[in-house]
């Protein structure tokens, strides 16, 4: 079965970055295969929501998973013009059944990443075959790897220990290619409902110690209802704020 | 009365409204996490009540990592020890720091009840507190300069951190 393959680049309103998106159409597609944003929501991707909470990137990808034959892409692009979105379709790359390929791939080690956690514990400065899987993935797999994790982590389905340890990780790890994104996942996930991943979320954004994040802390100190966590996040704020001081001095 | 100190996962120790179903008295499972024996040992350190030496040990700690990391410690008063019969024996650390490996103490000879008990005493009287990852990195720093740590010892990735 042959398969085309559209790209579209959509920019959401809510923020100026740019989200790439790989979408497969099959030669043979008929009107009935056509799937509603019904069937998104069905696999668990709200992705109207995803875009109202910053999360269109993660969810482009979500949306990249769940596309096995995309034969939805004209009604992706209506939603996503009816969502307030700009979609601006562009030239299909000659490998991109290979980059879906890619893709796919990375699910599945993103899942047996999370998977191998088992009743395993982490220790802090000590590394692990979560934590060194971990970074070949991302080393492998750049910005795609960081929004896998970010999927998976705000999909609910990855014990939140696990989750804080990949977050620490992410912060700690040399990879300035995959900067940007990691200091976003870490910014957004400062709202998990899991206290676990706010923690590990404050101690990537400490490692990163970049003060672009202090209103993101800000903001989650005032939201913060355990004691002991608010006082950690602001321990993290002190620390950007006085890096920040360095670099202005 | 010295102090002890505990490695811990903070999250494990916060006070969430989560915890509602707790009965008056009753502590959380997860803080028994932390406190995981070998040969029904526990290991922590003795700090001194003006936690002149506190630095010191957590560093020494810190010392024998992978990477720099952040650390979260429980402080307990060693009274509580006591009170709770539980026998503590100076056993040398196994750190890059010689003079910390002097702090370093077992609590022997623990029972699954005491353990209990301990853990609900640290949760009643104890506190919770860290170092972050950049904390350690400096405080590693000067303990290398000033001799107090075995640069020889740390391992290569810390190596490289603290010379960053």
């Amino acid at each position: 079965m042959s398969t085309a393959v559209t790209c579209l680049r959509a920019q959401t309103p809510y923020e100026e970055s740019w989200a790439d998106g790989v979408k497969s159409k099959t030669g043979h597609s008929s009107p009935e295969e056509v799937r509603p944003i019904e069937y998104y929501r069905l696999q668990g991707v709200d992705l109207a929501r995803a875009l109202r909470d910053f999360w269109s990137v993660a969810s482009i990808a979500v949306a990249e998973s769940a596309i096995e034959i995309a034969s939805g892409f004209e009604h992706m692009l209506r939603w996503f013009e009816g969502a307030g979105t700009v979609v601006r379709p562009y030239e299909v790359p000659d490998n991109a059944t290979a980059e879906l390929q890619r893709a796919s791939d990375l699910d599945r080690r993103i899942a047996r990443l999370f998977g191998s956690v088992g009743e395993q514990s982490f220790e802090e400065g000590i590394e692990t075959e979560f934590s060194r899987e971990l970074e070949r993935v991302v080393r492998a797999y750049g910005d795609n790897a960081v929004v896998a994790v970010g999927q998976r982590i705000a999909g609910g389905t990855v014990k939140p220990e696990a989750a804080a340890e990949a977050l620490r990780w992410l912060g700690q790890m040399d990879s300035p290619i995959t900067y940007r994104q990691r200091l976003d996942l870490l910014e957004r996930s400062l709202s998990a409902p899991s206290a676990w991943i706010r923690d590990g979320a404050s101690l990537g954004l400490a490692s990163l110690d970049d003060p672009d994040a202090m209103p993101y802390l800000e903001r989650a100190i005032e939201r913060e209802q355990i004691p002991e966590l608010r006082e950690d996040l602001q321990r993290v704020l002190s620390q950007l704020e006085k890096t920040r001081q360095c670099l202005c001095s | 009365m010295p102090l002890l100190l505990r490695k811990i996962r903070k999250p494990r120790w916060y006070r969430t409204q989560e915890l509602s179903w707790l009965s008056q008295g009753e502590i959380p499972a997860d803080p028994l996490a932390d406190l995981s024996t070998t040969s029904n040992e526990l290991s922590t350190w003795h700090i001194e009540d003006d936690l002149s030496n506190l630095e010191r040990v957590i560093v020494a700690i810190a010392g024998t990592w992978d990477r720099i990391d952040s650390f979260d410690y429980a402080l307990f008063d060693q009274r509580l020890v006591e009170e709770l019969n539980i026998e503590m024996q100076q056993t040398m650390g196994d750190t890059p720091d010689a003079q910390a490996n002097h702090w370093h103490r077992d609590l022997v000879h623990l029972s699954a009840q005491r353990l209990a008990e301990l853990a609900r005493a640290i949760w009643m009287d104890g506190r919770t507190d860290r170092k972050l990852q950049k904390e350690i990195r400096d405080a590693l720093a000067r303990a290398v300069s000033r001799r107090e740590i075995d640069p020889n010892r740390l391992k290569p990735n810390v190596q490289s951190q603290v010379k960053a």
